[in-house]
């Protein structure tokens, strides 16, 4: 699961170092897990029930690219791409939210497989 | 290197802190939003070398605070790097145009970020040159000893609608193939810069410059364009797809703007600067593959026309 981020080795520090040093920023990001899941199951929750749900799917949007900013260079690459695939189902398409369904069809199973990658993180 | 680096994720910074740490001695100081970011600034004694700026922050955007930075004398040349994911690159339009230098994507790649740093130190020794060549502009001395090389992109005193030539290259570079093709650019090139340099100090010949930078500014001041000078007495544009920039209008406009400054010429026995401005440059699917080669083009183009001075009974002294 845990990869070490990516190097050149030319520097003073060794790969293994770095990945050493990132691990104050891997345990904020597993400590972030829970909260970050209730604010996604939230949001869908207030997104599901209005009509113009363009402000929930933002804030849904801007936690899963923080997800995505850092997940890869973290070893949590799975995660990572999902969330990066879920801001961009969201980002790339803010006209598309007044389309029937389409939060359904299209973001809500993106959400809905990051969910499941971020509590199997918490099992871990 | 004394950075700041600003990001509204806590995490992110715990990514990024300890990666610059592997890549060198960096002195960083970090901020979670923009207003943060500004009283960091405010409060620091030695100015900050570089600046990371993510773009998408709650509040006050990274691009948004691009610009207030560029709006502040001792940030005005400051390299700034944006920081993105992906899925923002929609938004570096907008950075490259509010005076971002470069930009880096998450997630963060090692390499990326020692090519960018690396990019960051070189344009840093080429400020110190350019610094002291501003200082001794603002001393207004008459006897002035600096120099510069001919060819070399350096930024002119003065020329605050300019971006770094190397900034216009990242931008185009940004822009990818698609876009690329419908991104016209155009050039602009003082015939007689050679003559300039040989002539006179290189402290006439940067004045020279900045009459002429002076004269491109009123001439484009309503325009939508990116404008770097690239060396050799060339400046090149880069503009948005549907132009309405007329070449031989600007030119026009451009030489009437120089001519201004004729008195101060004929003063001192030189000849007013030929400007000659090109023809639109775009890319074609089978000439030019590298991004930044229409440039290349752009200022060849102007470089080889006819001198304006017959077609616009322009006077050269």
């Amino acid at each position: 699961m845990r990869a070490a981020a990516s190097f050149d080795g030319s520097g003073g520090f060794a790969a293994t170092e770095l990945n050493a040093a990132l691990e104050p920023a891997r345990v904020m990001f597993r400590e972030l897990l829970i909260e970050r899941i209730m604010a996604f199951e939230a949001y869908r929750r207030l997104a599901e029930q209005s009509e113009h749900p363009q402000v929930e799917m933002v804030r849904i949007a801007d936690i899963a690219h923080k997800i995505a900013g850092v997940g890869g260079t973290l070893g949590f690459a799975k995660a990572g791409a999902l969330a990066g695939d879920l801001d961009r189902s969201i980002t790339e398409n803010p006209a598309k939210f007044a389309e029937s369904g389409y939060l359904q069809r299209v973001a809500d199973p993106l959400l809905e497989a990051l969910l499941v990658e971020m509590e199997a993180l918490l099992d871990d | 290197m004394k950075i700041l680096a600003v990001d509204d994720d806590e995490v992110f910074l715990g990514v990024l802190l300890p990666t610059l740490d592997s890549l060198g001695k960096h002195d960083v100081t970090t901020a979670h939003s923009g207003p943060e970011a500004l009283i960091k600034l405010g409060l620091t004694g030695e100015a900050f070398d570089c600046i990371l700026l993510d773009i998408q922050m709650p509040g006050m955007s990274g691009v948004e605070l691009c610009k207030r930075l560029r709006s502040m004398d001792v940030y005005r040349r400051t390299p700034i790097v944006m920081i993105t994911a992906m899925t923002g690159k929609r938004f570096i339009d907008d950075a490259f145009s509010a005076g971002a230098t470069d930009y880096i994507t998450k997630p963060l790649d090692v390499v990326e970020l020692k090519a960018r740093i690396g990019m960051v130190e070189r344009l840093l020794n080429e400020r110190r040159v350019s610094s002291a060549l501003e200082r001794k502009f603002d001393q207004r001395s008459d006897v002035i000893s600096i120099e510069v090389d001919f060819d070399k992109s350096f930024p002119i005193p003065g020329f605050d609608r300019g971006v770094d030539y190397l900034a216009l290259e990242n931008y185009l570079l940004m822009l990818g193939n698609k876009r690329m093709y419908s991104t016209p650019a155009l050039g602009i090139s003082v015939q007689n810069a050679g003559l300039f340099f040989r002539k006179t100090s290189a402290a006439g010949f940067v004045n020279m410059l900045g009459d002429v930078a002076s004269a491109i500014t009123d001439a484009v001041k309503s325009e939508q364009l990116m404008i770097a000078y690239a060396g050799a007495g060339n400046f090149v544009c880069v503009l948005p797809a549907h132009p309405t920039i007329d070449p031989a209008d600007l030119e026009l406009s451009i030489c009437e703007g120089i001519e201004d400054f004729a008195s101060f010429y004929a003063g001192d026995r030189l000849p007013l600067p030929h400007v000659n401005v090109g023809p639109l440059v775009r890319t074609s699917f089978f000439g030019l593959f590298n991004p930044t080669s229409i440039l290349d083009h752009a200022v060849a183009l102007a470089q080889a026309r006819p001198v304006a001075k017959a077609r616009r009974g322009w006077a050269a002294a």
